[in-house]
């Protein structure tokens, strides 16, 4: 008989607003999904950090489409020396702020429990999508430049803002045997 | 232990048609997921609109990177519906494209729907590329039915599609 390898480990929907969530029992699975469904009360993406790292030790790669009033753009950029500046000290992206609409995030975390591997993750998400055809989406990896287990999860806005009431984080752990 | 990850309903198309029909939802999933694995009968961008309680309605927001191929790539937003991935009809070789649809919070009447994807229109062309899109309906009315077309065409038979819904809890 097939058993579930897809098992939900934590859902919180915040019922006030909130700058920081911790994410800290998870084990016995191979990979994890954090869905992330966010609105912050000011202008600002949120981050990512593993075990409480606040170092610079995150490297990414992103592809991004961006709409504003100002225009439109198309990019793709990374942060992974020498391509890019410097590594830095969080992963980063998916915000929003308008009223009603929420930023759709998943955010893959692969052999997240290993102990001799540089984690990596794939990030996507569809931000602050407006009627007049504003709004960013995109797909970035990632690399956390550790060989340490992730035992903990922390995701925060970017700047000093909260995430509004309402947003939901949802985190899931997968198994590739049984 | 829990069963999260449910499949709610499977097509695989004996015959060309015009688009595809999820209805009668359930209403207990945290989330929804599309697997598709589809072409047109011509060229083609597949496009999935989302109804909410019956109606489509044009409260339809949508933003999208097309990698184009050989690097040509482009960003574009659109209001009429919601792309999620070209599915070229112009190969008769048996390639289909293969889409994955991402639909958060789906019963919620609070916030507006939204919607996340990510696809390639699978074919030997020098042409094929990637598209990421993410989309919005400005209505906050529970989603019960999902309808997929093939834009401008229409889907060719063997094209399959896959409706999952995700538990938290």
């Amino acid at each position: 008989m097939a058993t579930d390898a897809y098992t939900p480990i934590e859902s919180q929907t915040l019922s006030t607003t909130s700058s920081l969530l911790s994410f800290s029992s998870f084990s016995g699975y191979t990979d994890l999904v954090l869905e992330v469904n966010d609105n912050l009360s000011g202008a600002s993406a949120f981050k990512v950090q593993f075990n409480s790292d606040t170092s610079a030790n995150y490297g990414f790669a992103t592809l991004q489409g961006y709409s504003s009033g100002t225009g439109k753009s198309y990019r793709s950029t990374t942060n992974i020396p020498p391509y890019g500046s410097a590594f830095t000290n969080n992963f980063v992206y998916g915000d929003a702020t308008n009223a009603n609409s929420f930023t759709p995030n998943i955010i893959e975390i692969f052999n997240y429990a290993n102990s001799t591997t540089y984690k990596t993750i794939h990030w996507r998400w569809g931000s602050s999508i407006q009627a007049n055809g504003n709004g960013d989406l995109g797909f970035q990896i990632g690399v956390w430049r550790s060989i340490s287990p992730i035992t903990s999860i922390q995701v925060s806005p970017w700047n000093a803002v909260n995430f509004n009431a309402g947003s939901t984080f949802n985190l899931y752990g997968i198994k590739a045997a049984i | 232990m829990a069963n999260t990850f449910y499949l709610i309903e499977a097509k695989t198309l004996g015959s060309n048609v015009t688009s595809v029909t999820f209805s009668n939802i359930p209403q207990i999933y945290t989330s929804l997921k599309i697997l598709t694995r589809a072409k047109s009968t011509t060229n083609s961008t597949g496009t999935i609109i989302l109804y909410g309680s019956g109606t489509q309605g044009s409260s339809y927001t949508e933003i999208r990177i097309n990698t184009g191929g050989n690097g040509a790539g482009s960003f574009d937003t659109g209001n009429s519906n919601l792309s999620f991935t070209n599915i070229n009809g112009s190969n008769t070789l048996g390639y289909f494209g293969s889409t994955e649809i991402y639909i958060p919070n789906y019963t919620t009447t609070n916030n507006n729907k939204t919607f996340i994807a990510n696809g390639t229109p699978g074919s030997n062309s020098s042409s094929t590329s990637l598209m990421l899109s993410a989309g919005q309906k400005a209505n906050t009315a529970a989603i019960s039915t999902v309808y997929l077309e093939a834009y401008e065409s229409v889907f060719a038979s063997g094209s399959k599609f896959w409706l999952y819904g995700i538990k938290s809890s």
